[in-house]
């Protein structure tokens, strides 16, 4: 997931036509209401639950995008590790 | 090993002064941080579940509020919300033997009372239980008079009657005939200010005093934040950081406030105070028992502290001084629909808003068709903008042109269908605040 790929989430979520990467969602119209859809969204498309908080302290596009590809890479070890697991 | 403190934080309604996932982020490393969230508010509580470990709780009971802190192992409660204020001193006293302050917050003609009876105010207040009350207390203390709900908070319902036909209007619009009940209204005779940060002001000002407590009354900060004149009649519509009051006059504001919460016992914790700026002695308005609204995110925006931790460090009584320091000033923005209006009928973008010179942040602008109502006070402004200056000078040019751009893209009507505008709130904005030493 790119950090356009969350702009334009950001975008569609609050109805805005301009989110720029390092604009911060919550300086955009963005609530900890909505951020809630946002992280619903980005696990749609991405496979990453993001905790809230996480969102609160990176709420760039930028940022989010970043949170998305640590998380991933985190789990990619442990998948690999279950399915080697799986295979024995 | 020492344990970590065990704070629970009340939430209830959006419109605290820090939202529930600002509270979490500064409780990181500072305290292990509870939520009790009113069962009335179903998106509160889902977001704050997936902050921290949250219980919902009907807060008309307070045993079982009293209960689920408890059941946490806190021994601190807090809150950010005005309403929540006496339910939350009441806690604290039960809690940890605080002195019990809950007659305080939610009852400002207690605290106009206990300002008198410390030789501290000198203006006449009285609940109003009808009609009949309501005239005879406009007679003794004379137009205007400021009617307002005891517990209220945001201007909301807050009315100024500056003759009889306006007490008539008020007693109509409540449905209220001369003998009927009027529901937990305060009367208080109207206090005339001047605006010391220039004719562009409000002729009153917000001080924020952080009390951790220790018996001294000491504040670990404490600051005054300007504001822009009032919509009809009482409206908030911005506030500006850091204070462009001399010096000064900002530390006999403070004084006065501190001054006001040693008279009524409200000796630690977080403290929002407003007060009318007048010669010689500076007149309270009311005090609050939590932080103000927008005031965090403006010292955000003007210094990157977080103010949210210090508050939440005072509530847990730790004596952590903070000074701010400012690299540019900030504003927030409420504009606010006229007095006569019923509907917005055309409405700027909220991109045509985000591209004007220093706005950082857009927070609501309210489309086309929304319903406005003044009587709803201040949190129904059509446009909550947030800018910034590298000074109080470059700060109101652009708060000027913004202000004229939104008068200019939003039209509203009123309740025959008429389009309807005031220039005055504009007119005073716009003044140039050099005039303020002529």
């Amino acid at each position: 997931m790119t950090p356009d790929d969350v702009a334009i989430l950001m975008q569609d979520l609050l109805d805005s036509d301009e989110v720029a990467v390092d604009d911060s969602f919550f300086d955009v119209g963005g609530t900890s209401m909505t951020a809630l859809t946002l992280i619903s969204e980005v696990q749609r498309l991405s496979g990453v639950s993001l905790p809230l908080l996480d969102i609160v302290r990176n709420p760039t596009p930028d940022g989010i995008a970043r949170l998305v590809t640590q998380h991933r890479n985190e789990a990619a070890p442990a998948q690999a590790d279950a399915e080697e697991a799986a295979r024995q | 090993m020492a344990q970590p403190d065990r704070l629970v934080v009340l939430a209830g309604t959006k419109y605290g002064s820090l939202p529930p996932a600002e509270i979490a982020s500064c409780a990181d490393g500072l305290a292990d941080l509870y939520f009790l969230v009113d069962a009335a508010e179903p998106d509160i509580f889902a977001v704050a579940r997936s902050l921290a470990p949250t219980t919902q709780a009907d807060f008309s009971d307070r045993d079982a509020c009293l209960d689920a802190v408890r059941r946490t192992g806190a021994t601190v409660a807090g809150t950010f919300n005005d309403h929540l204020c006496p339910l939350v001193a009441w806690l604290n006293a039960r809690l940890n033997g605080d002195a019990d302050t809950e007659a305080l917050w939610g009852h400002k003609d207690v605290q106009r009372q206990r300002l008198r009876a410390a030789g501290l105010s000198g203006v006449m207040s009285n609940r109003v239980s009808d009609g009949f009350a309501l005239r005879k207390f406009a007679r003794q203390a004379g137009f205007p008079v400021v009617v307002k709900p005891t517990s209220g908070c945001g201007s909301n319902e807050v009315w100024l009657l500056r003759q009889e036909a306006d007490v008539d209007a008020f007693l109509a619009r409540s449905g209220t005939g001369p003998r009927q009940e009027l529901d937990d209204v305060f009367a208080e005779q109207f206090i005339v200010g001047e605006p010391w940060a220039g004719p562009h002001r409000a002729d009153y000002v917000s001080a924020e005093l952080f009390r951790p407590g220790g018996g001294t009354g000491a504040a670990a900060l404490r600051f005054v934040t300007d504001r822009l004149p009032s919509a009809w009649p009482f409206r908030e519509t911005g506030l500006i950081l850091p204070s462009a009051i001399a010096p000064d006059r900002q530390r006999l504001l403070l004084t006065t406030a501190e001054r006001a919460l040693d008279a009524v016992g409200a000796r630690e914790g977080v403290f929002h105070v407003e007060i009318k700026t007048k010669s010689p002695v500076p007149e309270i308005i009311e005090l609050n028992g939590r932080l103000g609204g927008f005031v965090a995110r403006l010292v955000g925006y003007g210094t990157g502290e977080r103010l949210g931790r210090l508050a939440l460090s005072c509530l847990l009584g730790h004596a952590q001084e903070l000074t701010l320091s400012w690299d540019r000033c900030a504003q927030v923005l409420l504009f606010q629909a006229p007095s006569a209006a019923v509907a917005v009928t055309r409405a700027p973008t909220r991109r045509e808003v985000r591209r004007m010179p220093g706005v950082v942040a857009v927070d609501e602008v309210s489309p086309e068709g929304t319903a406005v109502d003044w009587r709803h006070g201040t949190n129904r402004a059509v446009a909550w903008v947030w800018l910034t200056g590298d000074g109080h000078d470059e700060l109101h040019e652009r708060l000027v042109d913004l202000a004229r751009f939104l008068s200019d893209s939003f039209t509203f009507v009123d309740a025959d269908g008429r389009e309807v505008r005031e220039s005055d709130w504009l007119e005073r904005v716009s003044k140039s605040p050099a005039l303020e030493n002529t």
